[in-house]
């Protein structure tokens, strides 16, 4: 098998584990399977001397056919496969034993990003498959395959280590953006002598292509104190303040998107303070780059006061 | 001169249109299993189905004309701009009304897609002949032009949708199971032969031998897409027209002292063909001569059909009241909506009348 045929082969099982809902959580690699499927579609790219891309008027009759059925392919290809990402997704969902389906698809990076990748690289990848030239006879070897003063066999790693370099920066340069969301009374707690609220507090690095932290909790509230509605209750069924040494706070804390960027040391504390006001502070350090030398502390806190007004959710 | 090889292409080519009957019949026969017992309803739905997979792929290997009118290009791009109008409002459909607005879209959708089909004498899809160069070309510059825009219109959708918010996140969750995601399949296969609809200019195709077989071929493809149009147009007719069957009254006397007594009384009735409703009344009466109680089966939750497909249901009146005169009375009324051509409405009345005496009156 010549080395394109070899390379089509590894893109597509690479684009598999990115779509597929087995591993769950890509714990931070996915990055790197974004480069990778650049970089080689770089390489195809100038192995097919860009023919997907070019003009009509520029290719000779062959080419323009090679070109025109490789289109045909991937448009019927293109439908087959946007349908597999959502079987996928849903499965995916269901994994992680939530009951969302298709809906799933939307809500991490993961097949997003899957689904642009299929869309710009399908054509060249097709037109690779039938026609894989060896090394010797490719284009990209000659002389014309120089641009910029860059030589062809280093643009797919410049490629891939620009992928790297922008997950990078929007890890670091992109404001981590918060959205929350509280549903009073509570659906899945009540409690007699106060009220409940669920709270869902999601801290998004990278515009939502990186990781998310996320707070998910009940918080109960009577006026006088402000808890944790999921802790358990103290001795007697008093409600639990002061805090217990040893009972620590049962916010769950929920790691998303976790694909693209590694996360670790997650922390989750709860402060009761005189007036009766509670609040928690979530955080995580998401790693980026080669071991992990580019990172940043995510955090997520929320305050509520006696009487269940948010003071505070970021 | 022939452009690519047409085997290559014929091998491809249906397999959208199987895939298309495949999602579609088992989601109809899911859906019609998990919310009826109607054997016969469900065979009708699936023989449906595979009519209009049928129908796709005999109309595509029958190659017609298109004839003056449809040659013409003004004409094409009319039947291509309903196609996009279309795609549009089932976009813009709320995710919870689809129901029988998207059926009636989706059949007109088939039709704009055999016009344009015809109009295009089918360069952008499967055929069994070679094609010449200028419709080879044609068929190419469909299908790229149709790759970019559809993977362009997606990607940027999803992309704009996920990065502008929560909310809009959830919006492309649900499009995926709705109207969006249904007017991306119909593009999905639709959308080279649109394009070459719009693109192709107004033309003077050389008529090809008329052979008997040919003309035979054309008009059993006609019959099958008339069929596969006009049968569910029919059947959401026959919701509002055909007579409710036969109402079934049965009555099962408990033993008791004279003068009182308990009965079971059970009201069937259907109504429609195919699109249908069925509504079970089922109670139990008891009576002493002065007046008639019912012990169970006369309550709210009993308003409703027991079985339904294709149409929708919804309730105007469910009462139940005793009368002066010791008879217990229940009336449960419903409009009926087929899921094709849904503003048709048939009202139907279910009821039941049991005097102080234990007689079932008739009840209008």
């Amino acid at each position: 098998m010549s080395w394109p045929r070899l390379l089509v082969v590894a893109m597509v099982l690479v684009w598999c584990l990115l779509a597929s809902p087995v591993p769950t959580s890509l714990r931070g690699s996915g990055a790197v399977l974004v480069a990778f499927l650049v970089a080689t579609g770089v390489v195809l790219g100038q192995n097919s001397q860009w023919r997907v891309w070019r003009r009509t008027s520029q290719l000779d009759e062959r080419e323009r056919q090679a070109r025109d059925n490789a289109y045909r392919l991937a448009f019927r290809a293109m439908g087959i496969g946007i349908f597999v990402l959502v079987v996928t997704a849903s499965i995916a969902d269901a994994l992680h034993g939530q009951t969302r389906g298709p809906l799933a698809f939307a809500d991490g990076p993961r097949y997003l990003i899957a689904a642009l990748l299929l869309f710009g690289l399908l054509p060249t990848v097709i037109l690779t498959w039938p026609e894989a030239r060896s090394p010797a006879e490719s284009p990209s070897s000659t002389p014309s395959g120089r641009l910029s003063g860059i030589s062809a066999a280093m643009r797919p790693a410049l490629a891939g280590l620009l992928v790297l370099g922008v997950w990078g920066a929007a890890l670091w340069l992109v404001p981590a953006g918060t959205v929350r969301a509280i549903v009073v009374p509570s659906p899945n707690l009540s409690m007699s002598g106060g009220t409940c609220g669920a709270v869902q507090i999601s801290r998004q690095l990278g515009g939502g292509l990186g990781a998310a932290l996320n707070i998910s909790t009940n918080i109960c509230w009577n006026g006088r104190h402000a808890w944790d509605g999921d802790r358990s209750l103290g001795p007697a069924g008093k409600y639990p303040f002061p805090p217990v040494e040893g009972n620590p706070p049962t916010c769950s804390l929920g790691i998303d998107s976790s694909d693209f960027e590694p996360i670790s040391s997650e922390s989750c504390t709860e402060e009761h303070y005189p007036s009766g006001e509670l609040r928690i502070v979530a955080q995580a350090r998401v790693s980026s780059g080669i071991d992990g030398w580019l990172s940043r502390t995510i955090r997520a806190s929320i305050a509520i006061t006696a009487k269940g007004k948010v003071l505070k959710g970021d | 001169m022939t452009s690519s090889s047409p085997a290559r292409t014929r091998s491809w080519g249906w397999i959208p249109v199987i895939l298309l009957s495949l999602v579609i019949g088992a989601g109809l026969a899911l859906g019609a299993t998990t919310t009826n017992t109607f054997g016969l309803s469900n065979l009708l739905t699936f023989i449906y189905v595979a009519l209009c997979a049928a129908t796709a792929l005999v109309v595509r290997r029958v190659t017609a004309q298109p004839g003056n009118w449809l040659g013409r290009r003004r004409v094409r791009r009319v039947v291509v701009l309903l196609v996009v109008l279309s795609c549009l409002l089932m976009v813009a459909l709320p995710a919870d009304g689809l129901g029988g607005t998207v059926l009636l879209l989706l059949l007109f959708l088939a039709l704009c897609n055999v016009v344009l089909a015809r109009a295009t004498a089918q360069v952008a899809v499967s055929l069994p002949r070679p094609l010449d160069e200028r419709q080879g070309s044609l068929r190419d510059r469909g299908y790229r032009l149709a790759y970019w825009l559809l993977a362009g219109i997606a990607g940027l959708l999803a992309l704009v949708t996920y990065f502008a918010g929560s909310g809009a996140r959830a919006w492309l969750g649900t499009a995926l199971v709705s109207g969006p995601f249904i007017a991306f399949v119909v593009l999905a296969i639709c959308l080279p032969t649109m394009i070459v609809a719009w693109i192709e200019p107004d033309q003077v195709m050389p008529a090809p031998p008329e052979t008997r077989s040919h003309v035979w071929a054309v008009r059993v493809a006609a019959v099958m897409v008339a069929t596969s149009l006009l049968v569910p147009l029919l059947a959401a007719i026959g919701v509002e027209v055909i007579p409710a069957q036969a109402t079934q009254l049965k009555r099962y006397s408990s033993p008791a002292p004279k003068g009182s007594g308990c009965a079971t009384v059970r009201r069937t009735t259907e109504i429609g063909f195919w699109f249908e409703a069925r509504f079970v009344l089922d109670t139990e009466v008891c009576w002493n001569g002065h007046r008639a109680r019912y012990l169970y089966g006369m309550n709210r939750s009993d308003c409703m059909a027991s079985d339904w497909v294709l149409v929708s249901i919804s309730t105007s009146q469910c009462v139940r009241r005793t009368k002066s005169n010791g008879t217990v009375e229940f009336n449960y009324t419903a409009w009926i909506h087929p899921d094709v051509l849904s503003f048709l409405a048939r009202r139907l009345r279910v009821s039941v009348a049991v005097d102080r005496n234990g007689k079932v009156e008739r009840t209008k």
